[in-house]
């Protein structure tokens, strides 16, 4: 080679530039986007009028359900629509049911789930406990229960349930935190909104309008809900200890985090400190939000909660918590010592320093590569078309982060496809084509959505599929740890996360190569423990709660 | 190619990969080893437009030599790659950085500036290995090893990151870090004890770090100290955790435009002073630039110093005489001063002639005549404006703005209503059309109107004032929770603005949440940490939410460490008055002593301290303070009366008439004065003192401005005492009455009856 040679060079300075990247790629993308072939065709309609409304740039969400109980996983989408809401079939969302061979079908219509709210969060469940997936929309305005029929089709029973509050709800969560054997839901609700009453913010270079960043609004009281069991719920805000919690919810996931079984809640905050609620098992909490080290940076500042997902990261058999924030303030891991004590980890991790640039939503925590250890897939967008500091951009690439099970991620983001900024929001999870691999959902602000095929061909996987023995059918809450020549992987079944989203409610464990896998032991919610031994992996193994 | 043999290739390749790269981009053959990207900076101010564009043609300028000299050069890129560090220029930072410390790799500076932009960027390799090079060139550097530590802390290398905090945490400027970097790396290896010695030790130095206190609090968590950990966790403060770091804080320094910029900020917050001092900098820095001293020339304006102001905006004028807007500040500022003058009339002449659209120089008269409180004339000026134009808005606007300004809201209305007619969703119309109502109390109707403010295209100040006027209209109407809400939105919109936030935490305050409204002293603190008398506000909130002993300490804490003798006068006596509350009498007396030590004319504090002393037996010390304080401020009521109460004390009668003399003197509008000398004058123990004829007229006089059952005894008294007892029966009979319609108690009732009986008894006496 020769050094005069100019294009040799640039090849050569290319060549050395790309370790220092910190973007590892091996020889093909991992995660390729099928939305369009797949027939999975959905444009997110934000509503964007020019007025800068804030609910125009926050929504939304998508959820992964078996609706129809044909084993499939079928993908409903959360439509924002006009704004102010005008209740227009442009704002109906949309269910697609899964084929099972690799295609989708809209069935919005004949399945009659097409609600037409402004919409934000879904979170996918069976909360009547009929063995039937039910949807809960958090909607930007009026909530609504969608039940499952059991025959394809859904009834929206909102009034009766007592549910549906109104104002601005952004993500929803349902678990059974008091053990009685059915799903309790949490409600993340974000601002106090008047679109009447909405400021005027600006850049504070241009003077042009944008959105108003949270401070400018009073924040929307988070609502807890306790299942009666008969359908119904009622509102336990203020006796279960949630009422004097102030703050602007965008994301809440629910899972025992203090190793008592005992379901507890952390919700992310915009601009005001996250909360970790303790269960003390009697059907209060505790607000040790501040004591547990999960509420603010590590600088002990607030930062812009946004998205959360849960799992174990540094393979100490507990749960951690990841979350998206704005640019500069960078994603935070709380890695969990067990017993809800946390310690902000994001730096030297290599979970913070690749978000610096970005604005984070969607969040999710799978062994993507199937090699036996927890990675991340981030969903990036600002909130503002023209964001104020150099470097940053409206649409940002999604990314990936390859975790090492130590607490340590890779930037990997070269191993999404096609690579390239999109302005995204919810994500949700599920091994659509049931090939033993996470593929990932992403909806994106006023734009198509992304179906994320997953192509991982390295290692190999076991699937659980849970069913509880009451009427928490779906087992949610439930800890499974698989034993393994080489550890222990862990995964909790969750029924919402991430950004306004709901995943797969199946668990998916990756196997590194030559892993001999040697029991499950599966902690029911309902206290009772299981041990099963698993032979032959590669396949969806299915678990009942024994009596 | 696998393993440490690839490496080892891939470090030759590189190597010669740069030598070559920095042998066909020397500078010599006029070509930068980087370009630097041109921004876009149509959309920053002109002094920030000003540095760059002038770096990069000063970079162009010499690129276009045929050898442009290294040095030169590398100071070239260096000075634009520091200006655009400081505006977040990342981009253009990192190519001029890059090429300033390519070019002089033995030049400390750019190396250290490099490290510090990608330390910003979080691109922390390249920041290591920035700093090790600053570092081997300045080997002892405090502020370069300190990063070094925080880099390398970040990287997840505690153990190397502790070697380099050690070496600066003896020295002062560093310590606070150098501990807080220590403590965390005692978290990684598992030592709380440590940790939390270190982390005390740093917020020792800087109390109101906020990561210094968030990990000292999850320290005491995990060491299970859960009562420390919650105090330290809920204590939300507001600071960054800083070091001395002269390169950085250089680059405030140096550049006018940044001084310009801090100034701008400092002016946001209502800091004028010190937004002066960095107007003043970007002056000095560039005395040829008309627009700095324009800002200069126009804070000083506002801050009164009206020779100031006139130097620096005629010399700008001198600089840009084109400029119709200057000649106008200067217009303003020379009337002001001066009246208005035949150079005043002469300014907006040109100024019209040189902008005849500029409403400024059109109406500049009018505006300069309400300036210095001639309203006749600038209505006249106003009047002639709109019989020529009678769609002259502006005029109308200004108009109304000046009768509002002398309190003729009814006439500001009713100009206002035919300027809202016109120009029916204009911001700044409506929202002085609000006001003008909500200045003749038609407040429901400015509430409308103010509504609509916040319904149009309003920018954040305007919809800021607007809520602050809502705020202020909801109290009139009764209605406090609204007044609340309209105050927090102001705040919120305008976060820098202090006016919002205090009638904010005003508002609170009155509503008995004092909690919060310690909360948004805090929030105004941490913007202006100076403000002494937030800080005093703040303490007084505390005390009141029942934290008392927080109050205490942090006003102890603001007191030590302030400077500022105004301040430091302010804090102490909330201090003082904060311990007495709490019972310490000895930390009060201790407090006030170094007060009137150190502030002999303040006379709060000789006050206070004569009344601990009064207090504790010590009366000529006592009285000594008092008199001083006297001395200090003849018309002290409180001190006057204060002083005769102890004078009465030591039965020094006749010195109490004449102080209580003199007050009247000093005060004869005073009631309580008034009460006090007439009281003694008809009843002092020691009869020579007493005076009836002198008490007589004060008492009638009492009677006449309060009408009170204890003033009309006093005239009967006095009436008494010159044996005029048919009319001090009078007095006394009506006494009674007043005393038996507001309910006095029977055992005073009784007394004044005992009185009217001897009266009547005197009065029958004397008939017979």
């Amino acid at each position: 080679m020769s050094l005069s040679d100019p294009v040799r060079w640039l090849l050569l300075l290319l060549a050395v530039a790309l370790p220092a990247g910190g973007d590892t790629c091996p020889e093909a993308p991992l995660l390729n986007d099928v939305a369009r072939e797949s027939g999975l065709e959905f444009v997110h309609d934000r509503g964007a009028t020019g007025g800068k409304y804030n609910p125009e740039t926050m929504g939304s969400g998508i959820a992964w359900l078996d609706y129809d109980g044909d084993g499939w996983l079928d993908a409903y989408v959360v439509q924002s629509g006009p704004f102010p809401p005008d209740g227009s079939a442009a704002a109906a969302n949309r269910l697609f049911r899964n084929l099972g061979d690799g295609r989708f079908q809209d069935v919005t219509q004949s399945s009659g789930s097409g609600d037409r709210g402004y919409g934000q969060g879904v979170v996918a469940a069976d909360v009547d406990g009929d063995g039937f997936t039910d949807l809960y929309l958090a909607n930007y305005g009026a909530d609504r229960l969608l039940k499952n029929r059991g025959d394809g089709t859904f009834e929206d029973v909102t009034e009766d349930s007592g549910l549906g509050t109104g104002g601005w709800s952004s993500s929803a969560a349902l678990a059974d935190v008091d053990r009685d054997g059915d799903l309790d839901l949490y409600l993340a609700r974000y601002l106090e909104h008047i679109p009447e009453e909405e400021p005027f913010c600006a850049n504070p270079d241009t003077g042009e309008r944008w959105y108003c960043d949270p401070s400018v609004f009073e924040g929307e009281s988070d609502r807890f809900f306790r299942n009666l069991g008969d359908g119904t719920f009622e509102d336990a805000t203020e006796s279960a200890g949630f009422a004097a919690a102030d703050g602007k919810g965008m994301g809440v996931v629910m899972l025992d985090l203090d190793g008592d079984r005992w379901t507890d809640i952390y919700v992310t905050n915009d601009m005001t400190w996250n909360f970790l609620f303790i269960n003390r098992g009697d059907g209060t909490f505790d607000d040790l939000s501040l004591l547990s080290g999960a509420a603010v940076s590590r600088d002990g500042m607030p930062e812009a909660g946004m998205g959360v997902a849960v799992g174990d990261i540094d393979g100490d058999r507990d749960a951690d918590l990841a979350v998206t924030n704005y640019d500069v303030q960078t994603n935070t891991l709380y890695l969990n010592d067990g017993a809800s004590r946390f310690e902000d980890a994001s730096a030297g991790s290599g979970f913070g320093v690749p978000s610096f640039n970005m604005v984070g939503f969607g969040l999710a925590l799978a062994d993507f590569d199937r090699d036996g250890d927890l990675d991340a897939f981030v969903a990036n967008g600002h909130t503002v078309e023209t964001p104020a500091r150099a470097n940053v951009h409206y649409a940002q690439p999604d990314q990936l982060l390859l975790g090492d099970g130590a607490g340590h991620f890779t930037l990997a983001t070269c191993l999404i496809q096609p690579e390239g900024p999109t302005v995204s929001r919810g994500i949700a999870t599920a091994d659509y084509d049931s090939d033993g691999d996470t593929d990932v959902a992403v909806q994106r602000s006023g734009a198509r959505l992304a179906l994320m095929r997953n192509e991982a061909e390295a290692g190999d996987w076991l699937g659980l599929v849970l069913h509880g023995a009451n009427g928490n059918t779906d087992a949610i809450g439930a800890r499974v740890e698989l034993v393994t020549d080489r550890g222990i992987q862990v995964l909790w079944a969750l029924a919402g996360d991430s950004y306004q989203s709901s995943s797969d409610r199946r668990l998916l464990f990756g196997l590194a190569e030559g892993v001999v896998v040697e029991r499950v032991e599966v902690f029911w919610p309902s206290g009772r423990r299981q041990s099963a031994l698993v032979a032959p992996v590669g396949r969806y193994l299915h678990l009942t709660e024994p009596l | 190619m696998t393993g440490a043999a690839s490496r080892g290739e891939w470090r030759s390749l590189l190597g010669a990969a740069l030598m070559a790269l920095a042998l066909l981009s020397s500078p010599a053959r006029g070509q930068p080893p980087v370009p630097i990207p041109r921004p876009d900076l149509s959309s920053y101010g002109p002094s920030v437009r000003l540095v760059i564009e002038s770096g990069l043609a000063r970079i162009d300028e010499l690129l276009a030599e045929e050898s442009p000299d290294t040095r030169t050069l590398a100071d070239a890129y260096g000075e634009l790659g520091r200006a655009a560090l400081f505006y977040s220029q990342t981009g253009l930072a990192d190519a001029c950085l890059r090429n300033a410390a390519e070019l002089r790799p033995d030049d400390f500076r750019w190396h250290y500036y490099l490290a510090v932009h990608f330390q910003n960027e979080r691109q922390l390799e390249e920041a290591r290995a920035a700093l090790e090079r600053a570092s081997t060139l300045q080997p002892g550097d405090g502020a370069t090893l300190l990063r070094l530590g925080q880099v390398l802390e970040l990287s997840g290398d505690p153990e190397a990151a502790a070697a380099f905090f050690e070496r600066v945490e003896e020295a002062e400027p560093w310590a606070a870090a150098a501990r807080y970097g220590l403590g965390r790396s005692a978290v990684r290896r598992g030592d709380t004890q440590a940790a939390i010695e270190h982390y005390e030790a740093a917020l020792e130095l800087q109390p109101n770090a906020a990561e210094v206190r968030q990990q000292l609090g999850l320290a005491y968590r995990d060491a299970g100290d859960l009562e420390a950990a919650r105090a330290h966790l809920t204590a939300r403060s507001g600071s960054a955790l800083s070091f001395a770091d002269p390169l950085v804080e250089a680059l405030q320094v140096e550049f006018s435009n940044s001084s310009v910029y801090q100034g701008m900020k400092a002016l946001a917050a209502g800091r004028f002073t010190e937004a002066a001092r960095h107007y003043a900098e970007a002056v000095e820095s560039d005395s040829a630039n008309p627009v700095y001293r324009q800002a200069l020339g126009g804070l000083l304006s506002t801050v009164g110093d009206l020779d100031g102001a006139v130097e620096q905006l005629e010399e700008a004028l001198r600089l840009d005489p084109e400029k119709a807007m200057l000649r106008v500040a200067l217009a303003l500022a020379l009337a002001q001063r001066d009246g208005f003058t035949d150079a005043v009339g002469e300014h907006f002449r040109i100024a019209r002639e040189q902008a005849p659209g500029l409403k400024d120089a059109r109406l500049g008269p009018a505006e300069a005549y309400a300036r210095i409180g001639r309203f006749e004339e600038a209505e006249a000026e106003l009047e002639a404006a709109i019989e020529e134009d009678p769609e002259d808005m502006d005029a109308r606007l200004l108009w109304a703005e000046i009768l509002l300004q002398q309190d003729r809201g009814e006439e500001a209305v009713r100009q206002l209503e035919i300027v809202v007619e016109r120009w029916p969703k204009r911001p700044q119309v409506l929202l002085s059309y609000g006001r003008a109502l909500s200045s003749v109390e038609e407040d429901a109707a400015a509430s409308e109107v103010l509504q609509r403010v916040l319904e149009g295209d309003a920018n954040p100040g305007q919809q800021s004032l607007a809520h602050l006027e809502l705020g202020q209209t909801s109290d009139r109407l009764g209605n406090p929770e609204r007044a609340l809400f309209h105050y927090r939105r102001s705040a919120r919109l305008r976060p820098e603005s202090k006016p919002a936030r205090i009638a904010l935490a005003l508002a609170l305050a009155d509503s008995g949440r004092h909690s919060e409204a310690a909360e948004v002293y805090s929030e105004i603190l941490a913007v202006d940490p100076e403000d002494a008398e937030v800080r005093r506000e703040r303490a007084l909130s505390l005390a009141e939410s029942g934290r008392l002993d927080e109050a205490i300490g942090e006003l102890e804490s603001a007191f030590e460490a302030s400077a500022d003798r105004q301040a430091r006068d302010l804090l102490g006596l909330a201090l003082a008055t904060l311990q007495q509350r709490n019972g310490r009498s000895t930390e009060v007396e201790a407090v006030l002593r170094r007060l009137v030590e150190e502030s002999p004319e303040l006379p709060d504090a000789q006050f206070n301290l004569a009344l601990v002393l009064g207090r504790r037996g010590e009366l000529e010390g006592a009285r000594r303070h008092l008199e001083r304080a006297l001395e200090l401020d003849p018309k002290d009521a409180q001190a006057y009366l204060a002083l005769s109460q102890l004078l009465a004390g030591t039965e020094r009668f006749a010195e109490m008439r004449s102080t209580l003399e003199r007050a009247h003197r000093e005060l004869p509008d005073n009631l309580e004065i008034m009460r006090a000398l007439t009281r003694l004058l008809v009843a002092s123990p020691d009869r020579s003192v007493r005076d009836l004829p002198s008490a007589l007229p004060l008492a009638l006089k009492l009677c006449e401005r309060q009408p009170a059952a204890g003033h009309s005894a006093l005239v009967a008294a006095a009436l008494a005492g010159s044996a005029r007892f048919d009319e001090a029966v009078v007095w006394q009979t009506r006494a009674v009455a007043e005393a038996q319609e507001v309910g006095l108690d029977e055992r005073q009732l009784s007394l004044m009856r005992q009185d009217l009986a001897r009266y009547r008894q005197e009065a029958g006496s004397g008939d017979q």
